[in-house]
């Protein structure tokens, strides 16, 4: 049995940090490849919305007599939005691994 | 240290399935609130769109399947987001997925419908500045007339001030030309 408050062995003292920075960098890039799967799906709904149904790249939807209302906000916002919930989410949980050394 | 960094990837089906449904999420809120600000507008008598609510009421439903499903991943228990694969997460993927189709699918439709739209008003500002080369039939006349008696939508009014105003160019060179 081992006492809690004994002070790790050199070696384990060392490769703490990057034990610990192995792990954030783990989560984070789990957190990117999700983000940039999608990023990479949503250009290419994107992309194929908007050649089948006008042939180049703009999409005008609602459009009105003072206003018009082009569909690739639609799409801005998803981006916006995704890289508003990586910033919160993602960068959230990678910095809680940082902090405790993996996320549980 | 092994489990450690696979637990990440683990999670990867959920963490894809809560950043799909932001995605997916937030152009229907961004919608939601056009739409809504678009009815005010028209009660205030800016009638210069089309609030579809069939469009609003799927988003409003989709928010709501949304909502709760990406508070429930955020919250649940952490041994149960440990599970790579559960039919809860199949449904709540598949429903997004469809929800986003049928959407771009909508997307589609009105914009095609606009587009048409726009052909419409370039080709009547064009028989505008040629109606004195034009020779119209009195069918041809009164189906035109008839297009001015039963306006579709608000999106209508340009078109429909722009056929009067060829009529009325129409009749006048015309006139002039009989007399």
């Amino acid at each position: 049995m081992t006492n809690p408050k004994e002070p790790l062995p050199l070696w384990a003292q060392l490769g703490g940090p990057w034990r610990r920075t192995a792990l954030t960098l783990n989560e984070l890039a789990a957190h990117l490849t999700v983000i940039f799967g999608l990023l990479g799906a949503i250009k290419l709904g994107q992309w194929v919305l908007f050649f089948s149904a006008s042939g180049s790249g703009e999409l005008i939807f609602f459009k009105g007599s003072q206003f018009q209302f082009n569909a690739q906000w639609f799409f801005d916002a998803a981006d916006l939005a995704l890289l508003v919930a990586l910033l919160f989410l993602g960068v959230g949980l990678t910095i809680w691994t940082a902090v405790k050394g993996e996320h549980k | 240290m092994m489990s450690a960094i696979a637990r990440p990837w683990l999670r990867l089906p959920h963490l894809l399935a809560i950043y799909f449904a932001i995605a997916v999420g937030a152009p229907c809120a961004f919608f939601i609130i056009y739409e809504l600000v678009a009815l005010l507008r028209s009660f205030e008598g800016f009638q210069d769109h089309f609030v579809s609510p069939v469009a609003l009421l799927a988003c409003v439903v989709i928010a709501f399947l949304i909502v709760p499903y990406i508070y429930g991943q955020l919250t649940q228990k952490k041994d149960k987001q440990e599970t790579f694969y559960s039919p809860e997460l199949a449904t709540e993927l598949t429903g997004s997925l469809i929800a986003s189709l049928s959407f771009g699918l909508y997307l589609r439709e009105q914009s095609t419908y606009a587009q048409m739209h726009e052909q419409m008003l370039k080709q009547m500002r064009f028989m505008i500045e040629n109606a004195e080369h034009l020779s119209l039939s009195d069918e041809h006349l009164k189906n035109l007339q008839a297009l001015l008696e039963h306006p579709r939508s608000d999106a209508d009014l340009e078109y429909r001030a722009l056929l009067t105003r060829f009529l009325e160019k129409y009749q006048e060179t015309h006139l002039d030309d009989q007399s």
